[in-house]
């Protein structure tokens, strides 16, 4: 009550010279029993995740925090994460070359290789450092940045302390180049863990990075090169190996055109938030999945996981524009893309040591696909995609094998009005291995811009005979969206940003409440 | 857990008191970066003093992709009924965010595109779910916002903007 006294107080000078904003995200499941899946429900039947966060600014000064609270954690997701707390609070001052937070942040050095500290509220992922960050810049050709703190580690923080620095110099500012652009960077994490015991364990883990951007009309190269101590746990064999990376990419664009080929080597670069553990939410770093990300069930069946201690791999994108008028475009134009990805182990092995550049003989993961997308008419818009796919088990630690399967997907967009409007799935998946073969539908309607109902099925007619059938309904009124969903989800692998979590099967309601201000 | 709850019970109370509160939202002090690796004020998008319209997506987003589309065929017309920008600012991370360039190539999407690869703008505007558009005017107060898209929510955007 005091406090609602004190913000009703003040309320006309929060109006008149103070920015308060913030966000509720709430998404809670009242999980039912479900034999034909297997799914096993929790105590009370429910499970919901919660998150407030409020941020205040006023001129160069701001300052927030967030509340989560876990009611209990939603099934599947890190039962560390349990109970309520006031997780996260700041304070933050921003000139326009210096600023400086105290307090809980987040930050990533070029493309995270050796740090990232991020959320990912969908994998219960949240990595962000308690301590202190500084960044200065001199005019805008070199930038500086400086860290000290401690991980997040679900609802506590990590034994460790870690320190860091990036400085990023853009040689187009500094030289005054006027037909390309050109930026390099280079960084340092220093991860500590105090050790009292007899063996020969270093509690310093070092970890560098660096790496350059060029632009130059329609070509860019980016790279980045990184390298890091040994750190022996059990998520590398105890191996006492140092570690690196290399991310190479290179891609060139023109007006209706865009190309990029992607190229990524990893050798024992997973990096926890305390020694000897990693994995979903104690991550240092950040080793995505180079592939094409699906918003399609049945393409997404089976996705890659990246292999951080020994993977060499790369990918391909190709997005093409047929121009309105032209054969293949015909009266509205359409777009072609194809994207292809391949990921094999490195050759060696632990004892005898990684080759720099050579495959080994296990292919973790392999993509190959192309889409089509179309509009027939000012009401239809038809997109057609076929993906060849080989997946091997072995990145989510089961057996050394190989997967095939084809998958098909047909999406068609029916504008019935100003502001109705139909949209139909309909997949296929064709396999003769794991759970063989596979059919999935989905018929959704809209009412611009407030209401989407839509009910799906997929149906696995190959081995379990299983329908996993879902219906919902979501309506939006500015910034506030509520949605309620029924159905049955299927025990597999749900990744997000490139980061997979194992979920297992549930059958129940989902209601889920966004809101910001 | 009785605790947990009575707990955020209250932290409702103050976030709709908040929202009462907080009539309008202004832009934050971000840094983000152009497709040239350039470091951008997020301040600077009003400099053209005309109402901005900054919409967050990622490569893959298809109600986003389908958002794009949509107000790139219209672009030209709405050009010619009243003066604004387009920000669309990719929240895609380390793992997409170079594809940003070849997507917008392929599409010829005539906005201004920023990269917001650790979402701190995102976060800073308290963006949950994309895609979510803020409609700014000259002022820098955010004047419209949503959640979401299906086709058609487009023509209230122009709505909005000729209202301006």
């Amino acid at each position: 009550m005091f406090l609602f006294a004190v913000l009703s107080s003040a309320s006309p000078y929060l109006l008149a010279q103070h920015h308060l904003s913030g966000g509720f995200e709430s998404n809670s499941v009242y999980y039912r029993d479900d034999r034909k899946t297997g799914a096993v429900v929790p105590e009370n039947n429910l499970g919901s995740n919660n998150y407030f966060k409020l941020d205040y600014q006023y001129h160069k000064f701001s300052a927030g925090i967030q509340y989560e609270a876990y009611l209990p954690v939603l099934q599947g997701l890190p039962t560390a994460l349990h109970g309520s707390d006031l997780v996260l609070k700041y304070a933050s001052f921003q000139d326009s070359n210096f600023r400086v937070t105290a307090g809980d942040f987040y930050e990533q050095f070029s493309n995270g290789l050796i740090f990232r500290a991020y959320e990912e509220r969908a994998l219960g992922l949240n990595t962000a450092m308690e301590g202190i960050r500084a960044s200065y810049s001199f005019g805008n050709g070199i930038r500086l940045k400086a860290l000290a703190g401690r991980p997040r580690e679900f609802m506590e923080r990590a034994e460790s302390v870690v320190k860091g620095a990036s400085i990023q110099v853009d040689w187009t500012a500094l030289l005054g180049l006027n037909r390309s652009s050109f930026t390099i960077e280079a960084n340092y994490i220093n991860r500590y863990v105090s050790y009292t015991g007899q063996a020969a364990i270093d509690p310093n883990v070092n970890a560098y990075s660096f790496g350059g951007n060029w632009v130059a009309g329609g070509f860019t190269l980016e790279s980045e090169y990184a390298y890091k101590t040994n750190d022996p746990g059990a998520y590398n064999g105890q191996a006492n190996k140092d570690g690196s990376a290399l991310l190479l990419q290179a891609g060139y664009t023109a007006s209706g055109f865009g190309s990029l080929l992607s190229f990524r080597r990893l050798e024992y670069m997973q990096f926890g938030t305390s020694r000897g553990i990693a994995g979903i939410g104690r991550d240092l770093n950040y080793l995505p999945a180079l592939t094409r990300q699906y918003s399609y069930s049945l393409a997404n069946l089976q996705p890659h996981n990246a292999m951080g201690n020994s993977e060499i791999g790369g990918q391909l994108d190709l997005h093409y524009r047929l121009k309105r008028g032209s054969w293949l475009g015909g009266r509205y134009g359409a777009r072609v893309a194809l994207n292809a990805s391949t990921y094999y182990n490195l050759k060696g092995d632990v004892v005898g040591g990684y080759a720099f550049l050579d495959k080994g003989d296990t292919r973790y993961y392999q993509d190959i696909n192309v889409d089509l997308e179309k509009k027939i008419s000012p009401s239809f818009q038809l997109l057609l995609l076929y993906s060849n796919q080989v997946y091997n088990p072995i990145v989510i630690g089961k057996a050394n094998t190989l997967y095939f399967s084809q998958v098909a997907v047909a999406d068609l967009t029916w504008k019935v009005s100003a502001v109705r409007s139909f949209r139909f799935e309909m997949q296929h998946l064709w396999s003769n291995d794991y759970q063989k073969n596979w059919a999935a539908g989905m018929a959704e309607f809209a009412i611009s811009p407030a209401w989407t109902c839509f009910v799906g099925d997929m149906y696995n007619y190959g081995d379990t005979d299983v329908h996993y059938y879902n219906g919902g309904c979501s309506y939006t009124m500015s910034r506030t969206r509520l949605a309620l969903n029924y159905g049955r989800n299927r025990e597999g692998v749900i990744c997000a940003g490139g980061v997979c979590l194992y979920m297992p099967a549930y059958t129940g309601f989902n209601l889920s409440l966004i809101s910001s201000f | 857990m009785s605790i947990d709850v009575y707990r955020l019970g209250w932290l409702c109370v103050i976030w709709l008191f908040a929202t009462m509160v907080s009539a309008q939202t202004r832009l934050p002090a971000i840094q983000v970066n152009n497709l040239k690796g350039e470091t951008v004020n997020v301040g600077s998008l009003l400099d053209d003093g005309v109402p901005t319209v900054i919409t967050f997506w990622t490569t893959v987003c298809k109600p986003c992709l389908q958002e794009l589309d949509a107000f790139s065929e219209q672009w030209e017309d709405w050009q010619r009924e009243v003066k604004f920008n387009i920000v669309a600012v990719s929240a895609d991370d380390a793992r997409s965010a170079t594809k940003v360039r070849t997507f917008v190539a392929a599409n010829e999407w005539p906005f201004t595109i920023l990269l917001d690869q650790n979402q701190d703008f995102k976060r800073a505007l308290n963006v949950s779910v994309i895609p979510h558009l803020f409609v700014i005017d000259t002022k820098g107060s955010v004047v419209y916002s949503r959640i979401g898209y299906n086709p058609g929510s487009e023509a209230k955007v122009l709505e909005i903007l000729k209202g301006l």
